[in-house]
């Protein structure tokens, strides 16, 4: 017995010290770095927009991360993080300088931009344009929706909306801009309009919102909310702060239900003033779409030389009534 | 392996199982020293690449600051500065390295290293453009280079910040971690010492056993040797004085009675030469006290009247020989040797409970308290010429002692003197097994 006892009490203690120092083997290589392992990406894309606190991009890019994981290949974003400010032309020239083998960014027709995109080309590095297009640039594609056929679904959602009466359209747009798919998108509408025979009954304007300063549209908006005694029947929002402004601003000077909103982009406040009425429908773009696409055209030029000049993304408008249909059959209807 | 042990000597079992324990703590020791140590080099590391990034950053610094200097000035110090500057800037570069595997680190390095060569570029063609008074080229190439240094700065800005969070996460970790290695430490070393203790125990639990057996063995043959010694402390005297009797009675009868004596003297001798086996029955042992009265009654003429009163069943039992006839002896040389009348002897055994009731009663002199609990302890002086010093008693005494484990098996009672004496001995009952089991035990195993 005594035996079987010492046997006993052999085994246990062990065991206890076994399952200690498998712990405590564990433990140090928790701290300890993993000098084996290294980072390993095949190529570095950089990821350019205009304003990187846009939500709209920021759930782009992290399509175009994901994208880019699975492919072997690190996107950037680049200016995010920075302590300083960049437009996107000196993000352009950052990018080249630091030899990345990649770039999207969201571009513009401004010359300079023509010139950034050129340059980076001349380099070897090749240039796909996201959301907005730069025409005038060696840019090797350009991944976006068609602004006509925005500019077509606003006109048919206001359409829809206003039913047998007319009214003013009022498009928000940027100052300044030369870009010109506002101008596109402007056409789409009014051409819309003039199909139905209606375009006596409907007028097209165009204001524009000071986007350019801090807190400019902001600023803009609510002038037009305090200044006009009516407002339009039809408010036309082309991003996601003019018209997180516009509904924010009939909500303050109470006047829900004077207008119609026709937003961009969805968010968790934009989806939830659909749900509400003050929002009437917003355009949606598929943000997961657009950041793969961006990511596979680099791929697609970098291993074969050559990708599509146009890649579309798909577009659509949700209303109340989507979001409902989205509610019912369970899809999740917040931010894509 | 066990067969290996097995002829180790004792010595060099304690030694092995001393070195085996001794080397499994140590190595554990050293496993646990060498890791700790590791954590420890870790802690001292943790801000290094901060140390490094500030040194770049200073010295990046330093790169354009001279070649500021030499663009302002075009003096041969500011270019030597910028070139000694830009070496040492280099130098930096290549010697940056961040542990782990983090991706989001390892692009920000990348990029401060491309964009340093990009913005090295840019300074050397600066200096070029300088020397050879191309103004809009090495104003162009500056305001290239202040921007790289620009968004160099940025970069090392913005890891310097990534890597602090990071080294102080890890700091935090490491410090945590510490305290439970310590513990795991002291846990392990504890549990090994145990397990190392229980090691021995059990190592040396085998080891004890032969010894104990060898101590057990030499017991055993010191009893034995004891019993032989003692058994041979019988005066040897009587054989000769018997053998005289003998001829003395072939010559004055016939050969019959001659033989018969002789005979009996053989068998009594012969029991007593053949002894040795420690152990005998009840039935020889009379055997052997009747061929001792024969004997006696040759010599003395038929003057002792031995009566027996024996119950057949127990002359199976065993005890030491060499038992009664002493006792006996004793009776008559102490007893009725002396007496002016008839002596008589009376040896009865009887069955008391589990044990033999042996009794040598004599009507001789007796014997006082006083001699009887000398006679008992031993007590009582020895003298080899002489058969009348109970030194016969004695040795049975401490014969039966050793062979029954026990004291008191003899009892001596008289009424005093000329009250006649009676030695009896009870006798537990054992059977020939029993005294093979009761003997190997007591040798050990």
């Amino acid at each position: 017995m005594k035996k079987i006892l010492l046997y006993a009490l052999t085994v246990v203690f062990a065991l206890i010290t076994i399952a200690a120092l498998v712990y405590f083997h564990a433990r140090v290589r928790s701290v300890l770095p993993d000098e084996s392992a290294s980072a390993a990406f095949s190529s570095h894309y950089a990821f350019i927009c205009r304003d990187p606190s846009d939500s709209f991009f920021q759930a782009v890019y992290q399509s175009a991360r994901e994208a880019g994981e699975e492919a072997g290949v690190y996107v950037e974003f680049m200016g995010r993080d920075l302590p300083s400010a960049y437009t996107s032309e000196e993000l352009m020239k950052v990018a080249m300088d630091a030899s990345v083998d990649g770039i999207i960014v969201e571009a513009d027709e401004s010359g300079e931009m023509a010139e950034r995109i050129n340059a980076a080309v001349d380099a070897g590095i090749p240039v796909v344009t996201l959301g907005s297009d730069c025409t005038g640039s060696s840019r090797q594609s350009y991944v976006g929706v068609s602004f006509y056929t925005l500019g077509q679904m606003y006109g048919e959602e206001i359409l829809r909306h206003s039913g047998e009466t007319g009214g003013r359209i009022l498009v928000l747009a940027s100052p300044g801009e030369t870009d010109s798919y506002q101008n596109i998108i402007y056409r789409g509408i009014q051409d819309t309009i003039n199909r139905t025979g209606r375009s006596e009954e409907f007028s097209v304007e165009m204001l524009a919102v000071n986007d350019n300063v801090p807190f400019g549209a902001e600023e803009s908006i609510s002038g037009l909310f305090r200044r006009e005694e009516h407002l339009p029947e039809d408010i036309v929002c082309l991003n996601e702060l003019n018209t997180t402004c516009a509904f924010q601003a009939l909500i303050d000077y109470n006047r829900v239900g004077e207008s119609r909103i026709f937003g961009y982009y969805e968010n968790s406040s934009i989806l939830s003033a659909i749900r509400r009425g003050i929002v009437t429908a917003t355009a949606v773009i598929d943000t997961d779409e657009l950041g793969r696409s961006g990511v596979e055209a680099l791929n697609e030029y970098l291993s074969d030389g050559y990708v599509n000049e146009y890649i579309p993304a798909d577009i659509r408008m949700v209303d109340a009534g989507t979001l409902k249909e989205e509610g019912e059959d369970g899809d999740d209807a917040g931010v894509l | 392996m066990r067969e290996f042990y097995k002829k180790l000597s004792v010595q060099n079992r304690v030694i092995l199982t001393c070195i085996v324990t001794s080397i499994l703590i140590s190595l554990v020791n050293l496993y646990l020293f060498f890791n700790i140590n590791r954590v420890i080099g870790r802690m001292g590391e943790l801000y290094r690449t901060n140390v490094e990034l500030k040194e770049l950053s200073e010295g990046l610094s330093s790169v354009q600051a001279s070649l500021t200097e030499f663009l302002n000035t075009k003096a041969s110090d500011a270019m030597e500065d910028y070139f000694r500057n830009a070496q040492n800037y280099q130098e930096l570069l290549e010697g940056l390295s961040f542990p782990g595997n983090d991706p989001d680190t390892a692009i920000l390095g990348e990029n401060i290293r491309n964009l340093s060569t990009s913005y090295l570029t840019y300074a050397d063609a600066a200096v070029s453009a300088r020397r050879g008074h191309i103004i809009e080229r090495y104003m162009n190439d500056y305001a290239s280079a202040t921007g790289t240094y620009d968004a160099i700065n940025d970069y090392l800005y913005r890891l310097n910040l990534q890597q602090f969070s990071i080294n102080t996460e890890n700091y935090n970790s490491l410090v945590g971690s510490f305290r439970y290695l310590e513990l795991i430490s002291v846990v392990v070393l504890f549990t090994l010492s145990a397990v190392n203790i229980v090691l021995i125990a059990m190592f040396t639990r085998n080891i004890m056993d032969p010894v104990r057996e060898r101590e057990l063995r030499m017991e055993a043959h010191i009893r034995e040797a004891e019993l032989k010694y003692l058994e041979a402390q019988i005066d040897p005297h009587f054989l000769f004085n018997t053998l005289n009797a003998g001829a003395q009675l072939a010559m004055m009868e016939d050969a019959e009675k001659t033989g018969e004596y002789i005979q009996r003297m053989g068998a009594f001798y012969r029991y007593k030469i053949h002894g040795g086996n420690a152990a005998s029955t009840l039935e020889k042992e009379i055997e052997l006290v009747d061929n001792y009265i024969y004997i006696l009654n040759v010599r003395f003429s038929g003057s002792i009247c031995f009566e027996k009163h024996c119950e057949e069943e127990l002359l199976s039992v065993r005890l030491p020989d060499m038992v009664l006839q002493p006792i006996v002896e004793n009776a008559v040389n102490h007893g009725i040797r002396n007496v002016e009348y008839p002596g008589r002897i009376l040896l009865s055994v009887t069955k008391e409970g589990e044990a033999v009731r042996v009794s040598v009663s004599d009507n001789g002199v007796g014997m006082s308290a006083e001699r009887i609990a000398e006679v008992l302890s031993g007590g009582a002086g020895r003298d080899e010429e002489k058969l009348t010093n109970g030194v016969g008693l004695h040795n049975v005494i401490s014969r039966l002692e050793l062979f029954y484990g026990k004291s008191d098996i003899m009892k001596i009672e008289s009424p005093g003197e000329g009250g006649g004496t009676t030695v009896s001995l009870l006798l537990p009952i054992r059977t020939q097994e029993e005294e093979e089991n009761h003997v190997s035990g007591h040798a050990g195993g």
